[in-house]
């Protein structure tokens, strides 16, 4: 058999042109006959360069030379090849010596007169890397996801200690559960970076649906932090609760508001409920009140100021932003 | 009890003090002097810090102290002195929960329980150098494999 000769180049060059993929062709002796323009995008290395070396030196990373020369052989004595006629994932070697990771198949044909091997290689750079990063956001959800539990759990834990029944139980947990929501839900929409403090308010206000007329918001426009956002979304949860519950908003006559300002570095929330039927601090401090306190020590750093007037509470947060 | 302002002023202020034991809780498998204990919690979440104050308050610790990063946890066991530390493996910024508890270590003997809600090889591997001895609990927590983890962690060194 003599080889370079008896090609059809005329058909296999067609072949090489019109493939999507890199295409190159490898004679029985294993070395390089076709190597068309994708390949020499991919691998950089021109056809004049490929042509007429050994494959095994051009695209095969060291580690797999032998291993290709071996299945050469074994192909050419027996007919049998484990990579020949389907599609396997491999890493192929870049003239500028780094690897890249291909989509590679290989079939065995006579039909261009002397029998060659078509080798098809896709780059897969792009997906590898879409996949690399699919895997980082999966596992950031795990530990995310896990943490959540983690703290639904101890919501769970802690409520139901406080629960005189499992009404109330399920009540007060699915409050809190649907106030987290919220604080993670505007977290979302700002990309879990800084979202707006007026919001969250705005959040806890708006499914109180006729009582919102009461309440008055004021404050300037001011981002915080996912976990500021997180821990002030519940305290401003278990204030809303109280005053539902026990403070100027359990009469029809109450009303609320909510205010915010810098003072240097620090922010200070108040809270201002006046009523005429005040009904002054609760007896022994309930889990809301107790939540409220810890977080803003805990949470935030910060500190909590409760004010029993004669007309409401007077409540002030005061904490620096992260 | 000795007090400390930074710690937890918050769960004595609410004038609530440790719940008298109940018969459903059945005796503590503690005794007097390892429930007087310093115990310092060191984690960020908290929800989770709290439940777990609560459940060994329930097995009858009474000198309780809770911390909300590693800055927190070193300055806290500098007076606290404590003779358990309970710590959240990933403490948000700072150094995590096995660099604080291997920097408590070094200022003496202490038992170790980790909690974390991720425990792969990797993390497994980095207990094992960094803080001998410690063992570790998945979250969310539960009372029984606290109190079994706690007892084992507590019987004493030549067990550890």
């Amino acid at each position: 058999m003599t080889r370079g000769q008896a090609i059809d180049l005329a058909g296999i060059s067609a072949v090489l042109r019109t493939a999507l993929d890199a295409v190159i062709v490898m004679d029985t002796a294993g070395v390089v006959r076709g190597w068309n323009a994708i390949a020499e995008r991919d691998f950089g290395l021109s056809a004049d360069q490929a042509i007429g070396r050994r494959m095994s030196e051009l695209i095969i990373p060291a580690r797999f030379r032998e291993a290709h020369e071996r299945g050469l052989t074994h192909f050419l004595a027996t007919g049998e090849g484990p990579v020949i006629d389907r599609q396997i994932e491999i890493e192929a070697l870049h003239a500028d010596g780094h690897e890249v990771p291909i989509e590679l198949s290989i079939t065995y044909t006579e039909h261009f007169g002397e029998p060659v091997f078509l080798g098809f290689l896709r780059d897969v750079t792009a997906r590898k890397e879409a996949e690399r990063t699919q895997d980082l956001l999966i596992g950031e959800l795990n530990h995310r996801v896990k943490n959540l539990l983690g703290v639904v759990s101890g919501m769970a834990h802690l409520t139901a200690r406080k629960a005189t029944s499992p009404r109330a139980f399920a009540e007060d947990f699915t409050a809190r559960l649907a106030a987290l929501g919220r604080s993670h839900e505007l977290l979302t929409s700002a990309h879990w970076s800084h979202a707006p403090l007026g919001a969250l308010v705005e959040a806890v206000v708006e499914p109180l649906g006729e009582l919102g007329e009461r309440i008055a918001v004021a404050g300037p426009p001011l981002e915080l932090a996912p976990r500021d956002l997180i821990a002030l979304g519940m305290i401003l949860h278990e204030l809303m609760t109280n005053a539902i519950k026990y403070g100027a908003l359990a009469d029809d006559r109450g009303t609320l508001a909510i205010g915010w300002a810098r003072e240097g570095e620090a922010l200070a929330l108040t809270w201002r409920e006046q009523t005429p039927n005040a009904a002054g601090p609760p007896a022994t401090g309930g889990f809301g009140t107790r939540m409220i306190d810890v977080s803003t020590r805990h949470d935030l750093g910060g500190t909590a100021e409760w004010d029993w007037r004669e007309d409401g509470l007077r409540f002030v947060l005061r904490f620096r932003p992260r | 009890m000795r007090m400390i302002e930074a710690a937890v002023p918050l769960f004595a202020a609410s004038g609530r003090g440790k719940p008298p034991p109940t018969a459903q809780d059945g005796p503590s498998p503690f005794t007097p002097t390892v429930l007087a204990t310093p115990v310092l919690i060191v984690e960020d979440e908290l929800l989770i810090a709290w439940t777990i104050y609560e459940m060994l308050e329930d097995l009858g610790f009474t000198d309780l102290r809770l911390a909300r990063d590693s800055a927190q946890a070193l300055a806290m066991a500098d007076e606290l002195r404590p003779g358990l530390i309970v710590c959240d493996v990933n403490l948000g910024d700072g150094p995590d929960g096995i660099a604080t508890a291997a920097a408590l270590r070094a200022k003496g003997e202490l038992p170790v329980l980790f909690v974390t809600g991720y425990a792969g090889e990797e993390l497994r591997a980095r207990l094992a150098g960094e803080v001998p001895g410690a063992l570790l609990l998945r979250k969310p927590i539960e009372p029984a494999p606290l109190a079994r983890h706690l007892a084992k962690l507590l019987r004493g060194p030549a067990l550890n």
